[in-house]
């Protein structure tokens, strides 16, 4: 029987600035954060099928620039934010191939949801992310890294960049928000 | 987190409905690391000894040279303290011109000068008395 070897985040740093276990060692990245950065990823673009893509993208992305990951970030920092971008660039794209103005907000990417093979949700939970999908970017992004995944302030701050202050005003922002789109969509 | 959140999101729960195909993540894992492309890494050379000590070693060899010029220096300096000395005898440098230079320098005083003076008038009045 194979024994699974612990993860440790130190070790595999190390081992991915060596030529001869950088591959190895970004397999055991790949199988430890897959899972995490998928949900996030799939709240972001909402179809199975896009996040699959998306998420491949990311880990290819990380993967040809592991050269200059110094490890002076957390690994699950600076992947969160590879994912993130490339998530935004998707939609982007998805927005330009369906005559979308880049300004206007994602609601479109819900409107298959209740088609998607792969949702078995029901009718309040499309109508939520139909809520989280009329936000601005910044405060979707805050939302599903909040109440989804519990990430703290602080750990977002780096990811995104902005104070903790001003996360826990756009986490409020965004809860009033979709408040209020539930009270107008009763 | 609960005090945050709206009552609606309560209801709600945290599962949003989103399902992935049996297997999924475990078949995404494997065909990743399958198809990932060859990368260079460039591995960052561990210092060698010399390369971490050479710092103190030149530091050390600094203060040893300013220590060694200063000795030098001095050394010259008394050195030629000496050859002046000797100089000066061999030239029958006198009593009086070492006086002036005490003087000059600021060793003796005027009152010293002038009591050296009284002394000497007295000795030799003394002298002549007898």
């Amino acid at each position: 029987m194979a024994t699974r070897v612990k993860y440790d985040e130190a070790s595999i740093i190390e081992q991915l600035h060596k030529q001869e276990t950088c591959r190895t060692a970004f397999g055991r990245v790949i199988e430890h954060y897959s899972e995490q950065l998928y949900w996030h990823i799939r709240r972001l673009v909402i179809d199975h099928d896009d996040a699959n893509d998306v998420l491949q993208n990311t880990f290819i992305k990380a993967w040809t620039n592991i050269d200059n990951f110094r490890g002076d970030a957390k690994l699950s920092t600076w992947l969160y934010k590879i994912a993130i971008n490339e998530s935004i660039t998707f939609i982007n794209k998805k927005k330009v191939q369906n005559n979308i103005s880049l300004d206007e907000d994602d609601s479109f990417l819900v409107n298959s949801l209740e088609a998607d093979k792969y949702f078995d949700g029901d009718e309040a939970q499309v109508k939520l992310q139909k809520a989280i999908a009329t936000l601005p970017e910044k405060q979707r992004l805050v939302f599903n890294m909040r109440y989804y995944d519990e990430m703290k302030y602080e750990e977002m701050s780096e990811i995104l960049g902005t104070s903790v202050g001003a996360l826990k005003a756009s986490y409020h922002h965004a809860l009033k928000k979709i408040e209020t789109f539930f009270e107008n969509n009763d | 987190m609960k005090t945050e959140n709206s009552k609606i999101l309560e209801q709600l729960g945290k599962d949003p409905g989103f399902k992935v195909p049996e297997n999924f993540f475990n078949d995404f894992n494997a065909k990743l690391i399958d198809s990932l492309p060859e990368v260079k890494i460039t591995e960052e050379e561990k210092p060698t000894l010399w390369v971490r000590v050479r710092p103190f070693i030149y530091m050390a060899a600094m203060f040893a040279g300013v220590w060694l010029m200063m000795n030098i220096f001095s050394l010259g300096k008394s050195s030629a303290t000496g050859e002046q000395r000797a100089a000066n005898i061999s030239a029958g440098v006198t009593v009086e011109k070492n006086a002036d230079d005490l003087i000059d320098y600021g060793a003796i005083s005027d009152y010293d000068i002038m009591t050296y003076e009284d002394s000497v008038e007295m000795e030799i009045a003394n002298d002549r008395l007898q």
